[in-house]
Formats: C-alpha cells, structure tokens, sequence
C-alpha cells in the first residue's frame, strides 16, 4: 500500500506539538512536554522518536517511540522500541491509519514493544503478531498521608462527609520500620550511582536497561522534579528514581532497581524513601509499577502496606522472534514506555 | 465482477456473501474495524493487481465506495 506516513523527524514540529496537545487525542501534555518528549536533541541523537500521518497541514495520526536497549540472555543487547502516543484524530474518518502507523513501526524495527495503552491498544495489537503478556506490570500505591484514603472514601459514598480538604487528610500515616543498614544517600535528579543500576543487565532474563542518556531525560522534564537514592552494602547496591509532576506535588511516582544481592537493601531503601517523601516532601501518596512476576518484590511492597491496583499488558513484536524475551521483562517499572510519564488522571480533568 | 469482489469483502471481513450490501459501511459492524478494514485493501491489492493509497484507503469506507472504485480501476 502506498503510504505517506512520513517520520517525525521530517514531520513539522509545531503541527506535531499542536496535535499532541490537542484535547481528547492528547493525554494531557502541555506543549513544553509534548516538546521535551519528542523534540530533545540530547536525548533523540539521530534516532527516529516516531511516524505521522499528515494530510492538508494537519496530524491526522501519530505513534511515537522510545528507543532503548533490551538485555538479553541469548543474543546479548538488543535494540527495543517503546511505542507511546499512538492515537488517530477522527478514526471514523480515517480508517485504517492507526493500522498503518504501527505496522510502519513494525516493518522498521525488529523488536517493539509496548505496555498498557488505550483501549484500541488492547483489541487491536494482541492481532497483529505480537505476543502478549497478560497483566506484565502492577501498579500499586502506598497512602502517606489521609488524604488519599478520604478522597476514595467519598468518590465510593456520594453523602460522606467532605474531610479531604481539612486539616485531617494532612495526618501522617504510620510506617513500617525496617532493620538494616539505614542512611540512604538522596540526590536531587539522577545521580551516578543509581543510574549505573537502572543501566545493569539482570542475569538469565531480559531486562530493559536505561542509560544516562535515558535518565538525564527524564530529569529535563519540564513537568517532572525527579530524585534519586542510593543505598549499598559492599558490593551489593539498591537504588531508586522517584519523581513527582508540578501539576500534582504530592503524588510520587518510584522505581527501584538493585544489584545481585542488593534485595536485602530493598526493604531500608523503601523505608528510607517513604519517610523522606513523607516527613520531608509532604507527600500524600506514593506509587509504584514492578512485574507481577516478581513475587519477593511484591512481598516487600504489601509489607510496607502498598495496596494493588490496576495492571498492564505487555505486547511485544519480534521480527526475528523475541526469544527468550517472549515471557516478557524483569524487572518492570514506571520507565518502561511512558507509564511514568503521563499525567494522572485527576491532571485531565 | 460483482462476485469477485462481494467475495473478496466477505472474507475480509467475515460475512456470508449474501450479507454484502453496498450500504455496508466501516465501523457498522464489529468485524469491519480499523484492522479489518487495511486487510481489505490489501486483499483488494492483491485481487485486482492496483496500489492503493493512503488518502483513497480512507475514502473507501462503504461497500458501494470499494464497487465504484473496483470498476474505475479493472476498467
């Protein structure tokens, strides 16, 4: 079929951003975001960020990409493609574009991926070749103040009393204290260390690694003040990225990595972080994206009263077959495709 | 002519010939979806030997569309 989805990087910037931000196709970005995501220079260094569908001067349909690195086992590292954003403006008049936009995706790269989505995501790509993983990711969520847990209980009960805009929904929620080596070094953005985890290959299995390039990224975030922890214990290491959007200042978002070994520095690293974002950044809730796989990490998360919420898809395209990465990857975080990134929900509305 | 391409929108979408009708149209019934519909074109491509383009893929959304577009192209 002839086709003039043309790449992002030959695609003009500003109907780009127009479309991003756009109500109703968008997923909220401002335009400083929609920039920062797809226009970095740092960050995209000669790589393709995605595929638009223009007709008259206008979007009609994009998908963008998140170029990254796979780990794994048997063919060493392996370039992955994280597909975001995928949306077409006016489906019923367009039928077939969004079709088009990702199999342009497909027939370019050899291994594409991607987590969750839209409902379309759902129906439509788990048909086209690509294996899926069902409920690959879980998100949970630990409340560090009332206020979450007042603001659930009057979404549920229309005639509960209005607390969560008082004083109350201010209180500190008690938190678990752990053993073990305390002292975990903080920094403001993304520090050496916990990027040099967040870039390790896991042994025996696949695993997405983000490298500085990819971190430093993330901490330009027009929208986003990130931070980072540290904490090790000879030559075993945990580390952690956390950030919230300006938009919604108690809300955290966390990724943990650690090193072999470093699982027992998991559990004083949460502890460590929780009582910081807490006690000293006035956090009201933290929430966190791991493998529903990853049993041990699941554990540590309940134990620190992290309640489960919803879960995500994995769907991944190998042309060449994704071998051993077909049961998916380990560990998962908010890194992988844009989970992290997008606006809450509330921010929407 | 007639036959061969109400054969070729039932199988794509996965009708019974004699439920194409030429007001049938993209998105009015659950197996016509944004899939099916590119599957369509390329068994059209296939079929009749032609290349259709993005801009005419779009335009092509009822089952009349794809008929006078069939003629005009095998003519």
């Amino acid at each position: 079929m002839k086709s003039s989805i043309t790449p992002l990087s030959a695609a003009p910037a500003e109907l780009v951003v127009d479309y991003l931000t756009q109500p109703g196709i968008g997923r909220g970005y401002s335009r400083a975001e929609a920039e920062w995501k797809y226009f970095d220079g740092e960050f995209n260094g000669g790589r393709e960020r995605g595929f638009v569908s223009l007709k008259d001067g206008r979007v009609r349909g994009f998908i963008g990409m998140i170029p990254v690195t796979v780990a794994t086992p048997e063919a060493g590292d392996r370039d992955l493609i994280w597909t975001c954003d995928w949306s077409v403006a006016d489906q019923q008049s367009n039928p077939g574009i969004g079709i088009l936009l990702l199999t342009k995706v497909h027939r370019q790269y050899d291994f594409v991926a991607g987590v969750g989505g839209t409902e379309d995501t759902r129906s439509l790509v788990p048909r086209m070749g690509t294996r899926t993983v069902a409920d690959a990711t879980v998100v949970l969520r630990r409340p560090l103040r009332l206020r979450p847990l007042l603001e659930r209980v009057e979404k549920a009960a229309r005639f509960a009393p209005r607390l969560s805009e008082t004083a109350l929904a201010r209180l500190p929620i008690p938190l678990k204290r752990v053993a073990g080596p305390a002292g975990a070094t903080v920094s403001p953005g993304v520090s050496a260390a916990a990027a040099a985890l967040f870039d390790a290959p896991a042994h025996g299995i696949c695993s997405v690694r983000y490298d500085a390039r990819h971190l430093a990224w993330l901490s330009r975030s027009p929208s986003m003040h990130v931070q980072s922890a540290h904490l090790a214990a000879g030559d075993a290491a945990a580390g952690a990225l956390f950030w919230r959007r300006h938009h919604h200042p108690t809300r955290w978002r966390l990724a943990l990595r650690f090193s072999p070994g470093g699982e027992q520095l998991v559990e004083p690293l949460l502890a460590s972080i929780l009582a910081r974002l807490r006690d000293r950044e006035g956090a009201s809730l933290v929430s966190i994206a791991v493998s529903s796989s990853d049993q041990p990490l699941l554990d540590t998360l309940k134990r620190h009263a992290f309640i489960a919420g919803e879960r995500h898809e994995l769907f991944i395209t190998g042309g060449q077959g994704p071998g051993s990465c077909e049961q998916g990857f380990a560990p998962m975080s908010y890194l992988d495709t844009d989970l992290g990134i997008v606006p809450w929900a509330e921010e929407l509305v | 002519m007639t036959d061969k391409i109400d054969g070729v929108i039932a199988q794509a979408l996965k009708l019974a010939p004699d439920q194409v009708r030429d007001d049938l149209a993209y998105g009015s019934i659950p197996t016509w979806d944004s899939l099916a519909h590119v599957s369509l074109m390329l068994d059209i491509e296939a079929a009749y030997d032609v290349e259709i383009d993005e801009d005419t893929m779009v335009e092509l959304t009822t089952v009349g569309a794809i008929k006078e577009y069939v003629q005009g192209v095998a003519a």
